[in-house]
């Protein structure tokens, strides 16, 4: 019996010498990890959505979260450390984490840095585009040691977003729709051709009116729209304010020389889903579908 | 030795954004001297002051003239040498920021320079006390500098000039507030200071204060000299007239100095 | 030394000492370890008390040069180039790391400082134009910062918000103490020439018969105090007040003479802005705010107070 134990106890010991994993982040910056990591912050409610689905049983690691952090639900009690635009400083390094996650896209770059002068390892992720969003949990399953189950999640994603991608072909050419994607008003932003949601458009076999332009949320004017004439208007809300969205959505009831505002084509969609970048992406991307190819009106 | 003149100024044109000013201006002040520049509103005494204090410079266009400092072109001493041989006494101050009488008069040390600790030494304080008690303003040295009188802030003033230990005062319109009872008193002083080698030229539109006190007057009028010489033998009918034109005013005497006095001169 | 003197500085140095061993202790966590402290806290104390100081000085100056106490460091629009400085650094892609975005914000400053040095040479005889020039550079580089943020990308906007309202949360502790150096010698620069600032205290003119050198000490005085704020701008941000209002209280305690005056605003303006950061980690934490909201928050009442005051002296 004892040497049976003493066997397991080797095992797992060789177990946690063999991890020992190098990664390259987005910033080309190389996080060297010898164990396991096991006190986890995440700067980012997508972040912290995808370690728990990856880290399963073992979420208990996550010990510090992004305001605004609600899913999975038990998350709500992890101590948050600041929004995401602005992360306090003080309460990660009071926390002291082996690993912090962060995303090019809203986490400031100087409190990233100033993260990592003070011996802390940053992986930061960047979510441009689908490609990227499947190397960020490549690199994410790989910190945390469960490089498998990211490996996994990435095949189950391929596959729902090719499904997706085969219903959609055939608009491809014949009725593809033209969309615009609101995320802000006054001013009004919409989504170019640096956000993953403009991947999300193409997946759903639908035209981003904005794909010329080069950024991530640009701001046009309300000529241009015209002058593009959008068929479907989309007003993305990222949280449960509902007043502020539906104003934005009735704001185009006026502008009846576009189509979308003709056909009765602007919808309301909740976008949380859309920008997690875990199984729940293929909610978001069904929701996103229908809400463009189905006969619902505003 | 005291037949060569301390301050000279001579041929003085001055023209501001070309209109002329002053025009030929010539005056010389000797040790010990109490100089008067009289004249109507706008004759350009004030001008003529300055310019000779170095606080406008000679240079350009239409100006032309030399200032002497015993014998030295005045103009070509730096600022602080200048107010070390030269004080100019303005006609009013304006402070933006607390400000004791006392500390008004210190100010006056500034000129003499000194080293980054070197600060109010007692020699600087026993002449601000000194200089505040001449001018009857010694009572005063607490107050601040915004609640002072007009006729109050010309005394600290005046005090502020002392303590620059420069024997040549240039005063423009330096009385004009103070009431007749500490006129009197400066005048006084003024005189007092004379016959310690002190030389003063008193720019002033009152007459009268300037015939009082003075040793020779310079009339002027529209930037030309009207007359120049000793004030009992200058202010008469003639001049007043020559600068008045058409004016009742008549000339008669202090009954107790013997200067020469202007008066009103229509029964009423 | 006469006692109260002695006692104004006494009560200063202590004030300051406090703000430090407050800002030391409170902030966003509470019984943090030494290392926090050492690391995050120490830094942003350090850099708080050179800004303030810097910022309080730079204020008493230019409010002597211009015979104006309504004058504060940004006056002289120095503060809005190295507010185009900070968000065209930015753009180019320096990214908000401290040495980079101070970098482009200090030579955004250094710009305007010149520009305003030669309007100083070339208008000898009209401070005016001087206060003019610099307002409009102000105006300039505001509305140049505005045409940026119009056509930036919204996440680039975000990080210089902050950064234009005030925020001293990038210190590091070389950065900080270099700011450190540089803004305590250019203190000392400015107080070795008190006897220049007294004179001005009764105008330029005044200060002439008082035997002052006015053309060349203000543009001395106009160089070193643009150095002086560009410098605290490049680190801190647009951190208002401190420089308004810190001068006129140390007035109140001393008087004018500026041998007094300018240390004694350096003092108090360390510790006000050390205060003000302090409470910026606490107050609503775990949130931030910008420092520059903390000081226009006390300083925009206190403001009004001695506005207030001067009006009853002038009736």
């Amino acid at each position: 019996m004892k040497t049976l134990r003493a066997t397991i106890f080797l095992f797992f010991i060789f177990l946690q010498l063999g991890f020992s994993e190098t990664i390259v982040d987005s910033t080309g910056n190389t996080i060297a990890l010898s164990t396991p990591p096991s006190r986890i912050i995440t700067l980012a409610p997508s972040l912290s959505e995808l370690a728990a689905d990856l880290l399963d049983d073992d979420i208990g690691k996550i010990i510090g979260v992004s305001e605004h952090t609600d899913y999975p639900p038990v998350l709500k009690n992890v101590p948050s450390v600041g929004s995401y635009v602005r992360f306090n400083l003080e309460k990660i390094v009071h926390l002291k984490p082996d690993l912090v996650i962060a995303t090019k896209d809203g986490n400031p770059k100087d409190r990233v840095l100033h993260l990592r002068e003070m011996g802390i390892p940053v992986l930061v992720v960047s979510t441009k585009n689908i490609s990227e969003i499947f190397q960020s949990i490549k690199m994410i399953s790989r910190a945390l040691a469960v490089a498998d189950r990211g490996d996994a999640l990435i095949r189950r994603l391929k596959r729902g977003i090719d499904k997706i991608k085969k219903r959609n072909l055939d608009k491809i050419n014949k009725s593809k729709k033209k969309v615009l994607l609101q995320i802000g008003d006054a001013p009004l932003v919409v989504v170019g051709n640096e956000s993953f949601l403009h991947d999300a458009l193409e997946i759903v076999g639908a035209e981003n009116i904005y794909k010329d332009l080069d950024s991530r949320y640009p701001r046009p004017s309300l000529e241009d729209v015209f002058s593009r004439n959008p068929e479907v208007v989309i007003v993305l809300s990222m949280s449960d304010v509902k007043d502020s969205i539906t104003k934005m959505a009735l704001k185009w009831i006026s502008y009846k020389t576009i189509a979308a505002v003709k056909n009765k084509r602007v919808h309301i969609l909740r976008a949380d889903s859309l920008l997690r970048p875990s199984m729940r992406l293929l909610e978001g991307l069904s929701l996103l579908e229908k809400t463009i190819y189905s006969t619902e009106e505003m | 030795m005291n037949n060569k003149p301390l301050l000279a100024a001579y041929g003085v044109t001055f023209a501001y954004h070309n209109d002329l000013v002053l025009d030929g201006l010539s005056l010389e002040l000797k040790k010990g001297q109490l100089g008067s520049v009289l004249g109507p509103n706008g004759s350009g005494k004030s001008t003529f002051l300055k310019i000779i204090s170095g606080m406008y410079s000679l240079k350009g266009g239409h100006n032309s003239g030399y200032i002497y400092y015993r014998g030295h072109d005045f103009h070509k001493y730096s600022t602080s040498e200048r107010a070390k041989k030269v004080v100019y006494v303005p006609p009013d101050v304006r402070v933006e920021f607390p400000l004791s009488a006392y500390e008004m008069v210190l100010l006056g040390r500034l000129c003499q320079g000194g080293g980054f600790f070197k600060r109010t030494t007692q020699h600087d304080r026993d002449l601000a006390h000194w200089a505040m008690e001449q001018c009857c303003c010694w009572g005063l040295r607490e107050r601040n500098w915004s609640s002072l009188s007009g006729g109050q802030k010309q005394l600290v003033v005046l005090a502020r000039a002392l303590t620059q230990e420069s024997k040549l005062i240039l005063l423009d319109e330096a009385l004009s507030k103070m009431d007749l009872h500490h006129q009197e008193k400066i005048g006084l002083l003024l005189r007092k200071l004379t016959k310690e080698d002190y030389s003063f030229l008193l720019v002033s539109h009152d007459i009268n204060l300037s015939s009082e006190w003075s040793d020779f007057t310079l009339i002027l009028k529209e930037g030309k000299k009207v007359a120049c010489g000793k004030t009992s033998d200058v202010l008469n009918i003639e001049t007043i007239q020559k600068t008045y034109p058409g004016s009742s005013l008549t000339v008669g005497k202090n009954p107790v100095s013997g200067m020469p006095k202007v008066f009103f001169g229509v029964k009423h | 030394m006469s006692s109260s003197l002695f006692r104004a500085y006494v009560i200063a140095v202590f004030v300051w000492l406090i703000s430090i061993v407050f800002a030391l202790n409170f902030g966003a966590v509470d019984s943090p370890a030494l290392d926090l402290i050492i690391q995050l806290r120490l830094p942003r104390v350090i850099l708080a008390s050179a800004v303030g100081m810097g910022l309080a000085v730079a204020g008493a100056i230019l409010q002597a040069l211009f015979s104006n106490p309504l004058c504060e460091p940004y006056t002289l629009g120095i503060s809005s180039g190295a507010a185009l400085g900070a968000v065209l650094g930015g753009a180019i892609g320096f990214q908000m790391s401290f040495s980079g975005i101070a970098g482009s914000a200090f030579f955004g400053s250094l710009l305007f400082a010149s520009v305003l040095y030669f309007i100083s040479l070339k208008s000898s005889n009209n401070l005016l134009t001087v206060l003019l020039g610099g307002v409009m550079l102000g105006f300039l580089g505001s509305s140049l910062v505005a045409l940026w943020m119009a056509l930036a990308d919204a996440n680039g906007i975000q990080g210089a918000l902050f950064w234009l309202l005030g925020d001293l949360s990038r210190a590091r502790m070389t950065g900080s103490i270099i700011a450190l150096i540089v803004i305590s010698f250019l203190t000392l620069m400015l107080w070795f020439r008190w006897r220049d600032l007294d004179g001005l205290l009764v105008g330029e003119e005044g200060a002439r018969t008082l035997g002052i050198n006015v053309f060349s000490v203000r543009r001395t005085l106009i160089l070193l105090t643009s150095l002086l704020v560009g410098i605290c701008v490049s680190a801190g941000g647009m951190i208002g007040f401190v420089g308004l209002v810190v001068p006129h209280f140390v007035r109140k305690i001393v008087g004018s003479m500026h041998f007094n005056v300018i240390p004694l605003c350096a003092l108090w303006g360390a510790s006000t802005l050390t205060f003000a950061d302090a409470l910026t980690r606490f107050m609503v934490s775990p949130h931030e705010l910008p420092v520059g909201v903390v000081t226009a928050l006390i300083g925009a009442p206190l403001f009004l107070w001695i506005m207030l005051q001067q009006k009853e002296r002038s009736l």
